[in-house]
């Protein structure tokens, strides 16, 4: 991951919006984040870790405890994030708004973050992740890290990188085992010790079972079980010959029984039947004489159909004949009423040459009624042209006197404008006057203004004076003193080489080997300081003299300028005999009456505007009246021809009637019209009606009464096969022959009744007569003796059979249970020895071995020994060979071990334990196994890149020397791709690093950010 | 004839191995240095910059220093040429410059417009064009332009001013602190500023007749662009250097005279083990030079460094080549692929059941293990 910009707002302590472009640094690949103690420099880390997953760098600093306290509710706070991880571009962006919601009638105030990731393809941003969720595991998918693995290998946050390399050996498990998935050998290891205590359970299940099947039978053994087994199966060969043997005796006890039954009942049924055929005899009589009421009831029933046909046909004929008679009494009435419409019908014409005269009066009401409309009409326009005639009269009058008036005003108007342009013309006169009153009242201003500043130049100009003369006395005295000075040092200078000389040796100054005149130590010589100091104060001298000098000039060069102006002035308001007051007043009334007529010339327009509108005004009066006018003649003469018309329609009218009382009369003319049409078509209908009716009944008679006939030789044929039909039954026909006859249903049952009687009889006869034979020459047996022995051996047999089934059974099973032993035992051979190889190996794995190692802590001490090999390399070159890390198996507590660091010192020959080191020591190499881990991540992962690295502090526990050769060991390190950002007060680094992040506070308190690269 | 004497890199207050060099340095300049000045009487002195070791220099250094300026300027009444280096703070050293420089004290420290100071002898007339340490960013803002992203646009651009303002008839002479291409470096130096690309193209002091360049402690140079190099050695890598002021004596021509300078303490670098080198320090009779001792033991030794120092005080540092074979992990086959991530998972349990159980892994054993890693839900991972 390269880092490329962090944005941010309202986070930590960036109050304000901020953003960092790492593409600034993008030529220096080792960079520095530096400012004071709290300015922010661990916020931008806290910001990266925060947009990718939603926490900071370090323990216990949540997303939600970095919003500014002092922000604002309605600022939100927000970091955006944009990396590169190989040629792809991502930004990750999380924000955090204060919301307001109600809950339970109060208001409360919730922080409601939203986070999101982008990728940058084909030439836009396209949303990854839309939610925290799903930010952070976007995150560990881009990155390969999860925030823990994050913040010790792309981080190493302030003060907790050397966890690792403090952390005993449980410790560094737990974090070696999250960054190369050694977990899942745990796991591993878990299976098999699983799988062998399911082994271990499943063995002693199978022998269990063993046990308990053999123990069932009170065997202890397989071959005793066997030998019960034998023992069983002759009892049982055994007890089946006595079953059988007994299974014939019952059989022939059972047959004897049989006989003696039937015998037995043979007897009893003969008593039976003898019985019933008493009875039936005794009922015989009665049989009989219903045999016979069968018999009669039967042909009265054949006849009954015959009978109620012959009935049926005379009331037919007797309702015939009815009908026919009440259509003949129709018919007289028809014809009396037919006579009576007949006469009506004879007056219909003279009804008709009635109402033909009235509708002729009816077409001469409507002309009249016409004429009568025309003449309202005629009259109606008449008035309305007389009112039109009145309003134009009007209308000309107010038009006349409007016009009058204008004409008046206009007149007015144009000597207005006369006065006007005449005052307007005095104004350039008045303008010049101005200009000429205020010119004199500036320079006079101007003359009394340039004396005063006169008078004060020339002031300044004594006081610069004085400051030189006295600056260069000063400048003389110091000069002096200076040189007197080093005129002393000189010579102490000379006794110094001079006390160093001795005979024989070269003089340093000018070569000779005597040093017959030695300088001698002059008394109360100054030293180097003293003589700087009194340099350094006649320069200070200098330097002021040459300011005084400087402002001496520049007054002398002002009061002369001023001067020149001030005689200026004066000469040109020579010709000036008032005060500018004076000017200054007149000035300012003429200017007055300047503005009056200004304001005048300025209303010019408007006034021309005026006159010109109310010209046209009278103009377009005079037309309107020269129109109305025109038009009051015009009406004149239509009223006239109007009344002409009026009077020739009056007497084309004649009477008095109008139009409404004529059409009343016409509408009652109407009315009686259709009256008398009305009556006219009612007759005629009437007529028609009954002449149609008289026919109709006429058909109706003449049918009835042949129907009447037909029935009548119904009748008679029906009567007659009647009378034939009971003379061949043999019957007499008498009043209610027919009275309570029964009907078939009732008839059948009698017979069946009758016919059982006779077959129960017979059938009992038969049966008795049977009985008879069967037990003749025969006594009655005693049939409780032949059941009791049956029973006997019935029992017997029963309890044999229930031996047989329970030897059986139990041999059934002892059978079985043998099978199963021999199954297990085959399958606990075959397990017990899978059972020891499962052991076995899951003790391998998880310790039980001549190391006492778990395969996970095999696995995690080789990851260790390769992240050791890699940081020792660092480490070389931080500590110039004087240290380098090795594992050691020193147990570790809890069990585990192995994963110790000891440092091998060259100094002492030896190894020591890591916490054995100073502050700067544990620094350097915490940071040489940070990078080590880095390496070797990277290596093992594969795809997982590890372009950059940040280090927060640590570098102020190493004295200058040591800091520097690690920075010179950063810098070779650097000839790598990796990038590396440093946080760091340390004076020294942010001389030696150009790429520089400072972090500083602005007014407000915000941090803010400046680059330098 | 103008003659120049040319050093730099004092690095005074420098610390090497927890020893101050200060004392070396003392004896240096007033054994060594001023009595040459004396003898040589040059008509100036240029210090290339690198004065002190650190931007905040301890204060015995800065007496020292300031002992020497005395006597250079006020005793040998020698004109002085210094700059700054990357080492030294500008802001923390300028102070009274203009009245320096009547006393013949040129303390060039920040970066200003180009302006020579001319040193004149019998008619001939030398320019030298101080040029003080500066960053890229500085540039910037001295000549506002956002053009100047490094060392090398900030060079060129400023020797374009000088160039514009300089008298081709005289002699000009450039001093300045920074990194040629192409120039060897030692382990004393600090690279110009960490992280950057600090080298410049050495054609860029073409148009001088000579250039006296700091920042680089081994004297070395071409086509009159030179370093003098550090006076002293400050690292064992530099054992075999021969440190010297260079004398530039400018007639018709430039010719330039090392000096060789005389070691209070030489540097030297020891490697045997350590039975023998112990036998040879008891022996040693000239035990005032610096040691580096590289034990080839291959077996720990007992405090060796303590042991070693009882015969010979001015042992500075050991290096052990047992540390690195006891402390490299296995590099047996299986380790190197586990190391590159190319081991199955089978072959992790093999070698754990043989390197750590000792036993050999059967078919049985392996048909247990691809059935315990799919109960625990494990993909094998290549």
């Amino acid at each position: 991951m390269k880092p490329l910009k962090l944005e941010m707002q309202c986070f930590g302590s960036f109050y304000e919006s901020c953003e960092i472009n790492f593409e600034e640094l993008s030529r220096n690949r080792i960079f520095l984040i530096t400012g004071r103690t709290g300015s922010g420099k661990t916020t931008i880390l806290d910001a990266m870790c925060c947009a990718l997953y939603g926490s900071a760098t370090g323990e216990g600093r949540q997303w939600e405890l970095m919003r500014s306290m002092i922000a604002p509710e309605n600022k939100p706070t927000f970091v955006n994030f944009t990396f590169s991880i190989g040629n792809k571009l991502y930004r990750f962006e999380r924000t955090m708004q204060i919301k307001e919601r109600k809950r339970g009638g109060e208001k409360i105030k919730s922080a409601e973050t939203q986070a999101a990731a982008f990728e940058f393809a084909d030439g836009e941003w396209s949303m990854i992740a839309k939610n925290p969720r799903e930010v952070q595991q976007a995150a560990q998918r881009l990155l390969g890290f999860t925030r823990e693995q994050f913040v010790q290998i792309i981080i190493l946050p302030q003060g907790e990188f050397k966890k690792l390399l403090l952390a005993n050996s449980k410790e560094k498990s737990v974090i070696l085992e999250s960054l190369f998935l050694a977990s899942r050998w745990k796991d591993i290891a878990g299976a098999a010790a699983l799988k062998s205590r399911q082994l271990n359970e499943s063995l002693l299940a199978m022998r269990s079972e063993y046990t308990a099947l053999l123990g069932s039978f009170g065997c202890l053994a397989s071959d005793d079980l066997d030998k019960k087994i034998t023992e069983s199966a002759q009892n049982e060969a055994s007890l089946l010959s006595d079953i059988e043997k007994t299974e014939g005796q019952l059989s022939e006890a059972e047959k004897e029984l049989e006989k003696m039954r039937s015998l037995s009942d043979a007897f009893l049924q003969l008593d039976k039947w003898q019985r019933t055929v008493k009875e039936l005899e005794e009922k015989q009589a009665q049989i009989d004489s219903l045999r016979c009421d069968t018999e009669k009831s039967e042909k009265l029933l054949s006849l009954l159909p015959f009978f109620d046909r012959m009935n049926g046909a005379l009331l037919r004929h007797k309702q015939q004949k009815e009908s026919s008679k009440r259509l003949a009494e129709q018919k007289e009435r028809a014809q009396v009423f037919l006579n009576a419409r007949r006469q009506k019908y004879d007056a219909l014409p003279a009804m008709r040459k009635q109402a033909e005269e009235m509708q002729l009066m009816a077409k001469a009401l409507s002309e009249q009624i016409e004429k009568a409309k025309r003449l309202d009409y005629a009259k109606n326009e008449h008035r309305i042209l007389l009112e039109r005639l009145e309003k134009i009269k009007s209308e000309e009058i107010s038009l006349t006197c409007d016009l009058d008036d204008a004409r008046e005003r206009y007149k007015k108007g144009e000597q207005i404008w006369r006065d006007t342009l005449e005052q307007i013309g005095r104004m350039p006169e008045l303008s010049e006057g101005i200009r000429h009153m205020q010119s004199a009242a500036d320079d006079l201003d101007r003359l009394k203004k340039q004396e005063h500043e006169l008078s004060r130049v020339y002031q300044i100009k004594l006081i610069c004076d004085e400051n030189a003369k006295k600056a260069h006395a000063k400048y003389d005295s110091m000069r002096r003193n200076a040189e007197f000075l080093r005129d002393m040092f000189s010579q102490n200078s000379a006794y110094a080489l001079s006390s160093r000389l001795s005979d024989g040796s070269p003089c340093p100054v000018c070569g000779s080997a005597e040093h017959p005149h030695p300088a001698k130590k002059p008394q109360d010589s100054p030293s180097a300081q003293d003589v700087k100091q009194a340099e350094e104060s006649a320069s200070n001298s200098f330097d002021e003299l040459q300011m005084a000098v400087s402002g001496q000039n520049k007054a002398a060069s002002d009061y002369s300028a001023v001067f020149g102006l001030v005689q200026e002035l004066r000469d040109r308001c020579k010709k000036y005999k008032e005060s500018s007051e004076y000017y200054r007043a007149h000035s300012g009334q003429m200017q007055e009456e300047y503005n009056r007529l200004d304001k005048m010339q300025s209303q010019r327009g408007i006034i021309e505007e005026r006159r010109q509108k109310l010209n046209s005004e009278i103009k377009d009066m005079e037309n309107r009246l020269a129109l109305l006018q025109s038009r009051k003649l015009t009406v004149s003469a239509e009223e006239r021809s109007k009344q002409d018309q009026i009077a020739l329609i009056t007497e084309s009218v004649g009477g008095e009637k109008t139009a409404a009382q004529l059409e009343d009369e016409l509408l009652r003319l109407n009315e009686e019209i259709k009256k008398t049409e009305a009556g006219l078509e009612a007759v005629q209908d009437g007529f028609f009606k009954a002449d149609r009716e008289l026919t109709r009944i006429s058909e109706q008679l003449a049918s009835s009464r042949n129907a009447e006939e037909e029935k009548r030789a119904a009748f008679e044929e029906a009567s007659l096969e009647f009378s034939g039909r009971l003379k061949d039954s043999g019957l007499e026909l008498r009043e209610g022959i027919f009275d309570g006859l029964p009907d078939r249903e009732q008839l059948d049952r009698r017979k069946n009744a009758v016919s059982q009687f006779e077959m129960q009889l017979h059938t009992a006869r038969q049966n008795f007569s049977d009985c008879q034979l069967r037990t003749k020459g025969r006594e009655k047996p005693a049939l409780h003796e032949y059941l009791q022995r049956k029973d006997s051996l019935s029992d017997r047999l029963s309890q044999m059979k229930i031996s047989l089934g329970r030897l059986q059974s139990e041999l059934g099973n002892m059978r079985s249970c043998a099978e199963r032993a021999k199954n297990l035992d085959r399958q606990m051979v075959e397990k017990d020895r899978l059972y020891s190889n499962v052991s076995r190996i899951s003790g391998f794995l998880s310790g039980k071995n001549s190391f006492n190692t778990p395969i996970h802590q095999f696995v995690l001490g080789i990851m260790l020994e390769n992240i050791v090999q890699y940081a020792n390399v660092y480490l070389d070159r931080f500590s110039r060979g004087k240290y380098s890390l090795v594992r050691v198996d020193r147990e570790g507590g809890h069990g585990y071990k192995g994963m110790e660091l000891d440092v091998i010192d060259s100094y002492i020959g030896g190894s020591r334990d890591v916490k054995t080191l100073s502050g700067g020591e544990i620094f350097i190499t915490s940071l040489s196994l940070a990078f080590g881990l880095s390496d070797a991540v990277q290596s093992f992962a594969g795809g997982i890149r590890v372009d950059s690295l940040f280090i927060d502090e640590g570098f102020g526990s190493l004295d200058p020397e040591t800091l520097d050769t690690a920075m010179r060991a950063l810098n070779d390190i650097l000839k790598s791709d990796r990038i590396i950002g440093l946080i760091s007060h340390v004076e020294q680094l942010r001389d030696s690093i150009a790429a520089r992040i400072e972090v500083t506070k602005s007014d407000n308190g915000s941090a803010r950010i400046r680059i330098t690269a | 004839m103008i003659k120049l004497l040319h050093t730099s890199d004092w690095h005074l207050g420098k610390i090497i191995y927890g020893r101050s060099l200060l004392d070396d340095q003392r004896r240096f300049i007033f054994d060594f240095f001023l009595p040459l000045v004396a003898e040589e009487k040059p008509d100036a002195v240029i210090i290339a910059g690198d004065i002190y070791d650190k931007k905040i220099a301890p204060p015995d250094a800065i007496r020292l220093f300031d002992d020497a300026l005395t006597a250079l300027c006020l005793d040998c009444k020698t004109r002085v040429f210094i700059i700054s280096g990357n080492h030294d703070s500008g802001d923390r050293m300028a102070i009274g410059g203009a009245l320096l420089s009547k006393i013949g004290l040129h303390i060039s420290l920040r970066l200003q417009p180009p302006e020579p100071v001319t040193v004149e002898k019998d008619g001939k007339m030398a320019d030298i064009w101080p040029i003080p340490y500066f960053e890229p960013i500085d540039m910037r803002e001295m000549l506002c332009s956002e053009n100047i992203k490094s060392f090398e646009d900030g060079y060129r651009e400023y020797i374009n001013l000088i160039e514009k303002k300089m008298d081709r008839r005289r002699v000009n002479i450039a001093v300045a602190h920074c990194f040629v291409k192409g120039s060897c470096v030692c382990e004393s130096e600090s690279p110009s500023y960490i992280g950057g690309a600090g080298e410049i193209p050495r054609e860029l002091f073409s148009a001088f007749d000579y250039t006296a360049l700091g920042h680089l402690h081994s004297p070395q140079g071409a086509d009159n662009v030179f370093y003098s190099g550090s006076p002293l050695k400050y690292s064992f890598d530099e054992q075999h250097q021969t440190k010297a002021i260079l004398a530039i004596e400018i007639d018709d021509e430039v010719s330039i005279r090392r000096i060789e300078v005389k070691q209070p303490h030489d540097m030297r670098v020891l490697s045997g083990k350590f039975n023998d080198l112990l036998e040879l320090l008891k022996k040693c009779e000239d035990k005032s030079d610096y040691l580096f001792v590289s034990l080839t033991d291959e077996a720990p030794v007992f405090e060796p460094m303590a042991r070693l120092r009882e015969y010979y005080p001015n042992l500075l540092h050991i290096d052990n080549r047992w540390i690195n074979t006891k402390s490299a992990a296995g590099d047996d086959d299986f380790r190197l692929r586990m190391r590159q991530s190319r081991v199955s998972d089978e072959t992790v349990f093999s070698e754990f059941l043989r390197q750590i159980c000792s036993v050999e892994p059967t078919e049985e054993d392996l048909e247990l293990f691809a059935e315990l890693l799919k109960d625990s839900g494990e993909a094998d991972r290549i």
